[in-house]
């Protein structure tokens, strides 16, 4: 690891980032932002369901994910398999929904989830045909408390270790 | 702009075909054939993730910087 290539990146969404070049996630894009293509993934807070998907190539650019079936346990989309093969996905992939607090309630895009695969750290944006999933699943009300946006925490990250899939966490500075 | 019947077909590229299955009543059946990492959707359901995209990807009203 002493050779490992680390990316920094001053974000105005999360604060500082810092992680290894292998941590990076690559997106050919998502809709609506075409030239967003590495992205950082951490937890919001220890003890948060939510994440940041931030973008090293906009430090402007973040979304706040999470695991749907963490709200919503019954939540299986058909994953195309041709996504999964664009993907060169063989394994294990991470299953996330990109959630939007801003409203008055805050919600789930189901209809269009995050498919990332650990080994390749590949990720896609999969817009599911299936009109049973919802683009703005409203989240439970209680649910919704524990959301970055809504926490006081000012969006920065902190502490940044400990993802839930095991891959490496990427080591995130707070700002100042 | 071009002109296509019944059973025709054109390609953008080397990769990507889109051909003509039936017309009927207004309505045009499309086969395309196209690689696995292209996207192919109707062009409402993308422009409705794009749209949900750019929202969630505001800043909050509040908490956020």
């Amino acid at each position: 690891m002493s050779d490992a290539v680390w990316v920094e990146v001053a974000h105005r969404r999360v604060g500082d980032i810092r992680l290894p070049e292998s941590a990076v996630i690559r997106f050919a894009g998502l809709p609506g932002f075409p030239e967003a293509r590495r992205f950082a993934l951490f937890q919001h807070d220890q003890d948060s369901p939510f994440s940041w998907l931030a973008c090293l190539d906009d430090p402007d650019l973040a979304f706040v994910v999470t695991d749907p079936r963490l709200f919503f346990p019954d939540y299986a989309p058909g994953i195309p398999s041709r996504a999964l093969e664009a993907l060169g996905a063989d394994g294990a992939c991470e299953l996330l929904s990109i959630a939007n607090l801003r409203g008055e309630r805050p919600c789930l895009n189901l209809a269009a989830p995050l498919v990332v695969d650990a080994t390749s750290r590949r990720g896609v944006q999969v817009v599911l045909e299936e009109k049973q999933h919802a683009i703005a699943q409203a989240l439970p009300e209680d649910a919704a408390k524990q959301a970055p946006a809504r926490s006081g925490a000012a969006g920065t990250a902190s502490g940044g270790t400990g993802t839930s899939d095991g891959v490496e966490a990427p080591e995130v500075e707070r700002p100042g | 702009m071009l002109t296509r019947r019944n059973g025709e077909a054109l390609r953008i590229g080397p990769e990507v075909r889109i051909r003509v299955l039936s017309i009927s009543r207004g309505q045009v059946r499309l086969g395309v054939e196209a690689p696995a990492d292209l996207l192919v959707l109707r062009d409402e359901v993308y422009e409705r993730v794009v749209e949900a995209n750019r929202e969630a990807a505001e800043p909050g009203v509040e908490g956020t910087p």
